[in-house]
């Protein structure tokens, strides 16, 4: 009994991690409409940053999580801005192929800068852990956990209590229509896609006590959350939470009763039968935020 | 207040709108009638900027509005209520209202106009905090003018407002657009209900196939005979 509540409780707190990364994808292409290949490689950069700002000025990565969010807002905002909103209603093949550039590139600036060293910091509650319903938890993973919940939280409330989240709703379902009620939606676009990087950055920022960072930490990542973001229904923000604990789950199992290279097949076995069950994902058809 | 000239559209290389000039007069109802396919539509939306004009001028209360973008027009007064309806399906009825609030004037009057839409439209008082997309054809209809009004405009165009709907509610529609006109509001109306469209307003011009072809009294479009014979049916 205990051992089968240490897997679920592991694959929840896993989960909300996935769940959080895949949000910020999610949130990117429910609005924008665009598939940003280029998420891992956010993630990534969130965690060297939150690695310098730690190793550089001792700053521990629960207090850079404001940090490093801003900073990939910014980061997204610029892109946008910059890159992708040029290339918007020509073709949508381009901006695909743009973010997968934009990927490619951040991971070759990384190796530059940082080489293909793996990468750890030390806190003084990386080994620690807690007793949580009669089993032992790390309390770094159940702080990433709690942070999670939390910016889901926040981002839910944004979206549905504010007025540049009704806003961004709003573009999400009728762009066209949008800009007849006085939205500047290419503002709304660029708001949105900064908005995701920073939901990435804050999932950057939890997950660096936990993981290693390497210049290719984002693929692994951004594999998960495109499984996740497929099998919950894509643009659905609800449906990003539940494939996130979904696939949590699935892993923690997996990887009790075999390896972690076994636990992913699993999740992809999981996935596959769910879309062959409901083909537009588990909360699809309403796929808009 | 507004008056457009020599207007020229196309949509990539075919043109579809041909040396159009019209004018609205503050206060007035002003129909525009024409067959599927006249380019009453590619007009509305050129003026709310979703278009951009090959050539030609329109200016709005004194301003060259072309040189407004898009998402500024309604904050000078300009409301579409588009043809579709365009509501925003994943919105309740009551957020579907407020996203149209949005110059100081329309936060002013946010509260009466509300009132009195609620009282005119009970059935969407009842049902403001469901999804817009679960309300019938018609209601979404008159949550949709109900959109258009809250912004506070001071021109009000309607694009094919009873398209679709249910004899009744065309009624009732078009109830609300004579309760709009006593209280003075400047409306353009784009219709198919030809007739019915001429008996409310004050001028009324004719497109066909992308020219404005006529331009008269409403009174007087009545008795035209083209007008008698291709669109009154009689
Ligand atoms: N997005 C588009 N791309 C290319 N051509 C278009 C587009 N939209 C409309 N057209 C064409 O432009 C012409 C005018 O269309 P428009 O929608 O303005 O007509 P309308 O008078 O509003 O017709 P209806 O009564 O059917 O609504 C038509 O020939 C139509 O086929
Ligand atoms: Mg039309």
């Amino acid at each position: 009994m205990d051992f089968f509540a240490q897997i679920i409780i592991n694959g929840i707190l896993l989960g909300a991690i996935y769940a959080l990364i895949s949000i910020g994808l999610n949130l990117i292409f429910g609005v924008i409409k665009i598939v940003n290949f280029a998420h891992g490689e956010f993630l990534m950069i969130g965690m060297y940053l939150t690695f310098l700002l730690f190793s550089q000025s001792g700053i521990d990565p629960y207090l850079s999580i404001p940090i490093v969010f801003v900073l990939l807002f910014v980061l997204g905002i610029l892109i946008h801005k910059i890159i992708l909103q040029p290339l918007l209603g020509k073709a949508e093949f381009n901006i695909l192929l743009t973010t997968a550039g934009l990927g490619i590139v951040f991971q070759n600036l990384a190796l530059m800068f940082f080489k293909s060293d793996y990468r750890v910091i030390q806190t003084s509650y990386s080994a620690a852990k807690i007793e949580l319903f009669g089993t032992l938890v790390s309390v770094s993973r159940l702080g990433a956990f709690i942070v999670a919940i939390l910016a889901a939280v926040i981002l839910y409330f944004v979206l549905m209590k504010t007025r540049i989240g009704m806003d961004i709703r709003a573009v999400s379902q009728d762009p066209e229509a949008a800009v007849l009620m006085g939205i500047n939606d290419k503002k709304i676009f660029t708001i949105t896609f900064g908005l995701g990087v920073g939901l990435v950055g804050i999932a950057a920022a939890i997950i660096t006590p936990i993981y290693y960072i390497f210049p290719t930490v984002g693929e692994s990542f951004s594999t998960i959350s495109f499984i996740v973001v497929v099998l919950g229904g894509l643009g659905s923000f609800h449906g990003a939470l539940i494939g996130g604990f979904i696939i949590g789950i699935v892993e923690a199992i997996g990887g009790i009763i075999s390896s972690a290279e076994w636990a992913r097949v699993f999740s992809l076995l999981i996935f596959l039968f769910i879309l062959f069950v409901r083909p537009s994902g588990i909360m699809g058809k309403n796929a808009r935020v | 207040m507004l008056e457009v000239k020599n207007l020229n559209v196309s949509y990539e290389k075919m043109q579809v709108i041909w040396d159009a000039s019209f004018e609205i007069h503050s206060g007035e109802v002003v129909a525009l009638i024409g067959p599927n396919g006249a380019g009453k539509t590619t007009i509305l939306k050129t003026l709310m900027g979703l278009l951009t004009p090959l050539s030609g001028s329109i200016s709005y209360m004194g301003k060259d509005l072309l040189a407004y973008p898009n998402y500024e027009r309604p904050k000078l007064g300009l409301s579409l209520v588009p043809e579709g309806r365009r509501l925003f399906p994943k919105l309740t009825v009551l957020e579907n209202l407020q996203i149209a609030v949005r110059t100081p004037e329309a936060k002013e009057k946010r509260k009466e106009n509300m009132d009195w839409i609620f009282e005119l439209l009970p059935k969407l008082a009842e049902r403001k905090n469901q999804l817009a997309g679960t309300l019938s054809g018609g209601e979404q209809q008159m949550l949709a003018i109900a959109r258009g009004i809250l912004s506070k405009p001071r021109l009000l165009m309607l694009d094919e407002p009873s398209l679709g709907l249910a004899p009744i509610i065309v009624e009732q529609v078009f109830d609300i657009l004579r309760e709009l006109k006593e209280r003075g509001l400047t409306i353009f109306l784009v219709e198919q209900y030809v007739e019915k469209s001429l008996l409310l307003a004050d001028r009324a011009y004719l497109l066909e196939e992308g020219k404005i072809v006529l331009k008269d009294d409403s009174k007087n479009m009545l008795k035209n005979d083209h007008v008698r014979k291709v669109y009154l049916g009689i």
